[in-house]
């Protein structure tokens, strides 16, 4: 058996293409801003869900869940205020939050494991300038570790008295965030020229056509998947703008 | 096979420059070693040879460089990638794929290969560079040693005729730089022709041609094979250099005993995940002043120790004492510091000043304090700078200085010496010195043996989750040290 015919069990896992996984990212972070609708919000947190548990990576749906049942959860209180200018502040907030967050949610499930080389060939085959594939290259390879630096990053805040806890949120919001955002950033840019640099040296910039040693091809069971969830993405809005002129 | 005719360079962001009339010619098959301190140009010139410098750090160059008999000025960066194989000190920022085998499929899947092609070149690299075992698995569960492997594995498969690599052992343990000789070495007798600049150069010592030292980016001295591998390290450490015979280098001689115990574990143990050897009943005591060398092989838990004595991490069972109380992690956050092995991560706000009166509330005592800390790190210039643009052994002065502020008995030092040159080292060395004699009592975890003889006053070795032994720094004990940190390659 060659290097490259190995099908390891979570290759079985993470076989959609990549660009299938890009449209459905896509998908998802539009579809939530077309409806205003709660229930087809839930429905979508619903799919995503499913995207997670259907790639067994069971952590994350877990953390996906909590984050988005939280967020219901706090749509449901908000509703309850009785000052009406207060309600429709915290109301509009949640309303972005609950939807911007998907797009990291989904921006994580595809980084998940992603290959990164498939990724890039796949990008080409479809006529991606250069210059983007380079960019979400970097991006996707340093998502996963963004998480690892993040707690490098929380423990020193500790340890300096201006952790990130509850107190000094409530208390000095923005001084606490910038805190535990300017390393980040400096961190991360330090990283991106280095992995751009390493990148060039090794000719992901050259004019060839890339090749790869695993095969890169969209198969009927790659249109077939997607095609089904964009189906039931679609079709949550449909129904439930039906459902609602029918004064349900 | 490189020809580098009299080249300038200044970055563009800087008014000095970087290289000044380097003439250097390499010929096909040869090993030469670029050395000097940090910051003397070395880095620069092996970026000339893969044309990173000026295509990708840009500035003025003057002068021409020839690879393999061609003018490189016309040239692109990813012209030279099938020529010019690059390694680069950290592997972490280095790596594209998150799997081994697409990793060093990399580049030639870059430059086009058929895809027959592709698995019988991954399958030589692998074998040729007896690799085989890390295919198919997650960049993520690499050692650091393991990753650099991968990374030559990647620029092997496109089979160069130059490698270039900047500072490769920065961030390895001792057995895993024995092992990256082993792989230049076998690499050098294929014909490659090798550039690798380097100041931890005890590994290169009998694989070396040639020995080039750059200064202040002038070429200050060549050294011929034999004459380099005949240095001595009082030579070797006049230039900057770290000591090339290890095990001469003696012990410090600073006497620290005060009696009083500061830091006790009893029996703590920690167990988290599958990926983390869980750590079994650590227990042992450190008195005030004493500098606690923590040594052992990747992975087996010397930063997760750290982490428990910071009370970042909860122990699962077991006591730590502080001054001889029971103390949770809650009050070790307070009474203790970590100072990081990246201190990127460590530094907040926009100037040095108001670096170290974060988390403190300002006061004329304090200022005081603060200006005098400053002062003896070497960092009184440079009150009103961004962190961000320090360099990275005055970053890390900057957080030992954050750590006094705090003024805590307790110091923990994660690999404060990866990738130091000699005098940074010993920089870091005479402060923790400075630090044990005013009674704080340091806990230090290294692979750097020549770090660990001048600083430590006790060596804590864990194997297999628990402390193996536990000893004082002497000169009898300095081959128990050496064997420890160096054994783990005969095992493999």
């Amino acid at each position: 058996m060659g290097i490259g015919m190995k099908t390891k069990r979570e290759d079985i896992y993470t076989a959609l293409d990549p660009r299938m996984k890009l449209i459905l990212l896509i998908l998802f972070t539009t579809a939530t801003y077309i409806s205003r609708s709660t229930w087809v919000l839930l429905w979508d947190y619903l799919l995503i869900v499913g995207l997670y548990l259907a790639r067994h990576l069971w952590k994350g749906a877990w953390k996906t869940s909590i984050l988005f049942g939280s967020f219901l959860v706090l749509e449901l209180l908000i509703s309850y205020i009785p000052h009406e200018g207060t309600k429709a502040a915290l109301g509009l907030i949640i309303f972005f939050l609950e939807r911007t967050s998907i797009f990291f949610v989904m921006g994580n499930w595809m980084a998940t494991k992603l290959r990164i080389s498939d990724f890039s060939t796949a990008l080409q085959n479809m006529h991606f300038p250069k210059g983007a594939i380079i960019t979400l290259a970097v991006v996707f390879r340093y998502l996963p570790t963004v998480s690892d630096e993040f707690r490098s990053i929380k423990n020193t805040m500790k340890l300096r008295g201006i952790g990130l806890n509850f107190k000094n949120i409530i208390l000095h919001p923005i001084k606490t965030g910038e805190y535990a955002i300017v390393p980040l950033i400096i961190r991360s840019m330090k990283i991106a020229d280095e992995l751009a640099a390493s990148a060039m040296t090794r000719g992901l910039d050259l004019e060839t056509k890339r090749t790869s040693y695993r095969e890169i091809r969209l198969k009927a069971k790659d249109f077939m998947a997607a095609g089904i969830i964009v189906v039931a993405v679609i079709g949550g809005i449909a129904v439930n703008s039906i459902l609602q002129k029918g004064g349900i | 096979m490189i020809r580098i005719e009299d080249v300038s360079f200044r970055y563009s962001n800087s008014k000095d420059d970087a290289l000044e009339h380097i003439t250097l010619h390499i010929h096909r098959g040869e090993f030469v070693v670029l050395l000097g301190s940090s910051g003397c140009g070395k880095t620069t010139i092996t970026r000339l040879i893969n044309r990173l410098v000026p295509e990708f750090f840009e500035g003025e160059l003057e002068g021409k460089i020839y690879i393999d008999g061609q003018d490189t000025s016309d040239m692109d960066i990813q012209d030279l990638a099938g020529i010019v194989g690059s390694v680069f000190q950290d592997p972490r920022s280095q790596f594209f794929a998150t799997d081994t085998t697409a990793e060093i499929a990399f580049s030639c899947e870059n430059v086009g290969l058929p895809r027959e092609e592709l698995c019988c070149r991954i399958e030589r690299a692998a074998n040729d560079l007896q690799i085989t075992r890390l295919l198919e698995r997650s960049i993520f569960e690499l050692s650091s040693g393991e990753k650099q492997s991968i990374a030559i594995a990647s620029v092997y498969a496109l089979s160069p005729k130059i490698l270039v690599l900047d500072e490769p052992s920065a961030n390895l343990d001792s057995a895993a730089t024995q092992h990256l000789m082993k792989i230049l070495d076998s690499l050098k007798k294929q014909g490659y022709t090798i550039v690798i600049s380097e100041h931890r150069v005890h590994y290169l010592k009998d694989i070396a041609d040639r020995a080039i030292l750059i200064e202040n980016g002038k070429i200050k001295k060549e050294i011929r094979g034999e004459d380099f591998r005949n240095l001595s390290n009082k030579e070797a450490n006049a230039m900057g250099l770290r000591s090339i015979n290890l095990l001469s280098v003696s012990p410090r001689s600073v006497d620290y005993h005060t009696g009083e115990n500061q830091i006790e574990l009893k029996n703590i143990s920690y167990y988290y995940g599958k990926s983390d050897e869980p750590l079994r009943n650590i227990t042992f005591s450190a008195d005030k002043g004493a500098v606690i060398g923590i040594i052992g092989n990747n992975g087996v838990g010397k930063s997760t120790l750290l982490e428990i004595t910071c009370g970042l991490k909860k122990e699962m069972s077991g006591n730590f004492l502080i001054n001889g109380k029971p103390v949770n992690p809650k009050i070790r956050n307070r009474d203790t510091f970590l100072v990081m092995q990246n201190s990127d991560y460590q530094l907040f706000t926009e100037s040095v000043e108001k670096e170290l009166y974060l988390g403190n509330t300002e006061n004329e005592l304090l200022r005081e304090k603060g200006i005098s800390l400053l002062k003896r790190m070497g960092l009184s210039n440079y009150l009103q700078q961004h962190p961000a643009s320090l360099s990275g052994g005055q970053k890390q002065r900057l957080c030992i200085a954050v750590a006094c502020m705090k003024n805590t008995d307790v110091i923990c030092f994660d690999e404060p010496t990866s990738g130091l040159d000699y005098i940074s080292m010993k920089n870091v060395s005479s402060l923790l010195h400075e630090l044990s004699q005013e009674g704080k009592t340091l806990l230090v975890t290294s692979h750097d043996y020549e770090f660990l003889m001048s600083t430590c006053t006790h060596i804590c070795y864990l194997n297999a989750g628990k402390v193996e032994d536990y000893f004082e720094v002497s000169r009898k004990t300095a081959p128990k040290i050496y064997q420890i940190l160096f054994q783990k390659e005969e095992k493999r």
